[in-house]
């Protein structure tokens, strides 16, 4: 009897031990709108297009700029919602990222302070509407990335490195400027990565309804 | 028409079984091997809510267990047994369900196990489980940071059936309990652990000793 009371009592504090339970949410309230305008459509990337595929011209370290910006996204989420890869072909590719003109000097990449040594640019394809009335992108995503001669080749390294996260950060979906000029997706970066505000504005976007399909071959008429 | 039992079952079985003929036949002291077969259910890792709460949680999983032990007396066996289970991680909300990462769970354990009847016994467990997230794709989820050792302990039951002297079979329900958070669920600011539940059923055959009857 005395091993049976002994019993029930064990089983008593591991379930008391279950019900204690305190997890926290964390504050996701400080966002900011990811279109540019509230009327427009919503995209992300679908769970069925993941990883999106990302394809870096060989120019200079490009293609380490974009697999940094890939990771540094990526890491903004906790549950999958957005996952990419780098490409060597660019007939396989979702985003297309290329620079212009010659390489830019070879620099390390280092914590000075930012310098507008670079630019960039996100051309977010055309849609059109499928019989069902889904729209679907026409044409991938395309950036496009120039540099000038301002600055040490670190602070090149450090403005290509920062403008093209950002501007992955467009291909995600986040089409609007954040109205802070401390956050990643700011209109002129500074940050070198993507900041609290971003971060919730990315998963804010990713657990909404895309609106857009992203484009595929085998959805567009022929 | 083809046999439907794969066929490293079939070795497996014939393993079991010439390791159990090798095994001496007095119980105390005597080592036992288990394998073990079954599926788990798990309770949700991680409550959340962006836009709409979720759960995450690991799909049921398929499990095989092996177990060592050795029989104490009558009454009481000591077994160390490791778990594999294996499915998706994924994103549950009213909408339905998101797959976002294969996830291995090994749970390793020291379980005492206590004789009720020739037919049933019951067990309580201590032990560790390690989550692990398969592929490149852990980077955008919680594991990303780590994927820690986490605590156990649990209880279950079994009724067997000796199908020979050396060879048993049972059916066993198990539960067990820990507690779970992550650093990149810290670091989002979901501080608190989480208490996770575990079920799981399954079907153990067992090369054991020849138990002598009380
Ligand atoms: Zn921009």
């Amino acid at each position: 009897m005395q091993t049976r009371s002994r019993s029930v009592a064990a089983l008593a504090s591991l379930l008391l031990l279950g019900a204690c339970d305190s997890p926290n949410a964390p504050d996701r309230s400080s966002f900011y709108e990811f279109r540019l305008s509230p009327s427009d459509p919503v995209f992300h990337w679908p769970a069925t297009a993941l990883p999106v595929r990302f394809y870096a011209d060989q120019v200079g370290a490009l293609p380490e700029y974009v697999a940094l910006g890939v990771r540094m996204w990526e890491r903004q989420f906790l549950y999958g919602e957005f996952r990419g890869e780098l490409v060597s072909d660019s007939a396989d590719a979702d985003v297309i990222l290329s620079l212009q003109g010659s390489a830019p000097p070879d620099g390390p990449l280092t914590d000075d302070p930012p310098v507008t040594s670079c630019t960039g640019v996100t051309s977010v394809p055309p849609t059109t509407e499928l019989g069902s009335g889904q729209l679907v992108y026409t044409e991938r995503f395309q950036v496009q990335l120039q540099w000038f001669s301002r600055g040490s080749p670190s602070d090149i390294a450090n403005c290509l490195a920062r403008v093209t996260a950002h501007e992955i950060g467009h291909t995600l979906g986040v089409f609007n400027h954040s109205p802070t000029p401390d956050d990643l997706m700011a209109r002129s970066p500074t940050a070198r990565e993507p900041t609290a505000r971003d971060r919730a504005t990315v998963q804010i976007l990713y657990h909404v309804r895309s609106d857009i399909l992203p484009f595929s071959h085998g959805l567009l008429p022929p | 028409m083809e046999c439907m039992v794969p066929r490293a079952t079939i070795r497996g079985l014939v393993a079991l079984q010439l390791i159990a003929t090798a095994l001496p036949t007095n119980a105390r002291g005597q080592i036992f091997l288990e394998l073990r077969g079954g599926a788990m259910l798990s309770s949700a890792l991680v409550r959340d809510s962006i836009v709409e709460a979720f759960t995450v949680r690991p799909a049921v999983a398929p499990t095989i267990d092996l177990a060592v032990g050795t029989v104490l007396n009558e009454q009481y066996r000591l077994a160390v047994a490791v778990r594999w289970a294996r499915s998706d991680l994924k994103r549950s909300t009213d909408g339905g369900n998101i797959p976002i990462i294969p996830l291995t769970a090994w749970t390793g354990s020291v379980a005492l196990r206590r004789r009720l009847s020739s037919w049933a016994s019951a067990q309580g467990t201590i032990g560790a489980v390690k989550y692990a997230p398969a592929g490149t794709g852990r980077n955008a989820t919680l594991f990303r940071d780590n994927a820690p050792l986490l605590p156990i302990v649990g209880l279950g039951a079994r009724i067997e059936h000796r199908i020979s002297p050396r060879l048993v079979v049972g059916l066993d329900a198990a539960y067990d309990f820990h507690r779970f958070s992550t650093l990149a669920l810290r670091a989002e600011g979901i501080t608190g652990d989480r208490s996770v539940h575990r079920f799981s059923l399954g079907i153990t055959l067992g090369a054991s000793y020849a138990d002598k009857k009380p």
